[in-house]
């Protein structure tokens, strides 16, 4: 049990130095790390969308991914499961991407804002607790997406091999993927560093089982504080790191993509909040199952994909002016989907 | 490993010998002539559309030029309600207010401007101005904090410091 408190806390803080050096070394401020900015970036660059300031392929991903199977394959860890619900997990995938676009950014970016100094990720992170409340509370009154089966090993080789073929398009080029030469797209890392950072933040995780929201539900569920010190010391690492980089900035204005609809911001990181413990784990911690052969957590991933595609498609998403209407629909839409999907999908008991 | 498996692993390899060379013949063959620079792409394309602007607002421009600048911003407003979605016309108007010493109506439209068009506030863009909207900004902030000290419910004062706190948040860069 010790060394799975120390391994969440050492994915804690590559988590939280990982973000904040990277956008010191080009990526955009305050989202190092950002799993939808990143999905809607690569959705931008395989021409899903076409916003081109946010089409790239951010090889973040593919090191999550890729550094997640690799430690799995390498520790026996890689067991290809599957079947629980995936229809429902791919439109919680899209409906968790529609609230983090709203609230501009997912749960480890909302860390890496309050850790730069940005209060107004303060509403999300309230937002975000209130979601994994309200779903611990259907947890704990019998919700049950279904047991995930085995199933054929070519399964959980998908996201594994998709990743990889993204490093692929990203280092020759073919002329169907759009790469932006200006706004967000134009902002990163060095390839084969920000790959790097993204393999080992990639390797701990799988190892550690660190997720944003799975902390948070732990503490309400059992009182459990192992993954909760790793969200700790993300945002610690990431407060000291700016501090030392000059950029920290503490206050509710001039933030880099951030705006002042809190209420949306509370409500759009509920739901991001509530749909994660539906489906078992944030964005990032989607990814890092999808690279363990969790096909589930596969389908989650398409989902949001597919979400940081329609994000723009249909203009559900904020700008520093506040939430998009779209935007403000996609919420309340995903929050019946979600209460719908937790009450459908739960096991009573029957008293006699 | 029967005739099915054979047949199956003799097809995956044929095909993808195929695929291998296809993709090679292509990038040897397709782009003999190497693409230009996309900064020089951008620098060509804002060129012409600095062209198209200054056809477009001939005549208000010339009338900034003469000084009459109520004139000018009249016919501006009326060339941007047929074209609402070309910055340019946003930002000659925040121009013309900063010389009318109008600094709520220039921020407000230079917000417009940059809602409409992000380069503004990109460096790697021709078109950025970047700089001159930080002092713009730093100024109108320090004197609408002020004033709304003194008129806490004056709704030019509110929309003024939302449209400071759009630019700041712009201008502090971010994934939007």
């Amino acid at each position: 049990m010790r060394g799975l408190f120390d391994l969440s806390v050492a994915t804690g803080l590559a988590l939280g130095l990982g973000g904040v050096f990277l956008s010191y070394l080009g990526n955009p401020a305050n989202s190092g790390i950002c799993i939808s900015c990143f999905l809607e970036n690569i959705a931008g660059a395989l021409t899903l969308h076409h916003e081109i300031r946010m089409s790239y392929i951010r090889p973040e991903i593919s090191g999550f991914i890729l550094g997640s199977f690799m430690m799995a394959i390498s520790t026996g860890r890689f067991k290809v499961k599957g079947g629980a619900s995936p229809a429902v997990r791919f439109l919680l995938g899209f409906f968790m991407i529609a609230g983090c676009a709203v609230f501009i950014g997912c749960p480890i970016k909302m860390i890496l804002r309050l850790g730069a100094g940005d209060l107004t990720a303060i509403p999300a992170a309230l937002g975000l607790a209130s979601g994994v409340y309200i779903g611990v509370r259907y947890l704990k009154g019998g919700f049950r997406p279904g047991i995930p089966k085995d199933m054929p090993g070519i399964n959980g080789l998908f996201i594994p091999a998709f990743a990889l073929l993204l490093l692929l398009f990203l280092w020759l080029r073919p002329g169907f993927i759009a790469i932006g030469q200006r706004g967000p797209a134009a902002e990163h890392a060095p390839i084969l560093i920000a790959l790097g950072i993204g393999l080992g933040i990639g390797a701990l995780a799988q190892r550690s089982g660190l997720c944003i929201t799975g902390g948070i539900r732990n503490l309400f569920l059992a009182r459990d504080l192992t993954l909760f010190n790793g969200l700790v010391m993300a945002l610690v690492s990431a407060v000291v790191l700016n501090l030392l980089l000059g950029s920290f900035h503490l206050g509710l204005h001039a933030q880099p993509s951030s705006h002042q609809a809190h209420g949306w911001t509370f409500l759009a990181m509920l739901l991001v909040g509530f749909s994660s413990v539906l489906i078992d784990g944030c964005p990032f911690r989607q990814l890092i199952k999808a690279g363990t052969g969790d096909v589930d957590a596969a389908m989650t991933t398409m989902g949001m994909l597919v979400g940081g595609a329609l994000v723009f498609g249909w203009s559900i998403r904020s700008t520093s002016a506040g939430p998009a209407f779209g935007g403000k629909i996609a919420v309340i839409a995903g929050l019946i989907f979600s209460v719908g999907v937790a009450y459908l999908l739960r096991q009573r008991v029957r008293r006699t | 490993m029967d005739w099915i498996d054979r047949i199956s692993l003799v097809a995956i390899g044929i095909l993808t010998v195929v695929l291998v060379g296809m993709l090679v013949r292509h990038h040897i063959y397709a782009s003999p002539v190497p693409a230009p620079d996309p900064a020089i792409r951008l620098e060509a394309f804002y060129k012409r559309q600095r062209q198209m602007d200054e056809e477009i607002f001939k005549k208000p421009l010339s009338l900034e030029k003469k000084g009459e600048f109520t004139r000018a911003a009249a016919l501006f407003k009326r060339i941007i309600r047929t074209q609402p979605n070309r910055a340019s016309g946003y930002e000659y108007l925040a121009n013309l207010y900063l010389k009318m010493g109008d600094l709520s109506k220039s921020i407000h439209y230079f917000r417009m401007a940059v809602e409409r068009n992000p380069d503004y506030v990109d460096k790697k863009t021709p078109i950025y101005i970047g700089n001159r909207l930080k002092r713009l900004v730093s100024e109108g902030r320090e004197k609408f904090s002020r004033e709304k000290s003194l008129k806490p419910n004056d709704p030019v004062v509110k929309q003024t410091l939302k449209d400071i706190y759009y630019l700041q948040s712009r201008l502090a860069g971010g994934c939007e």
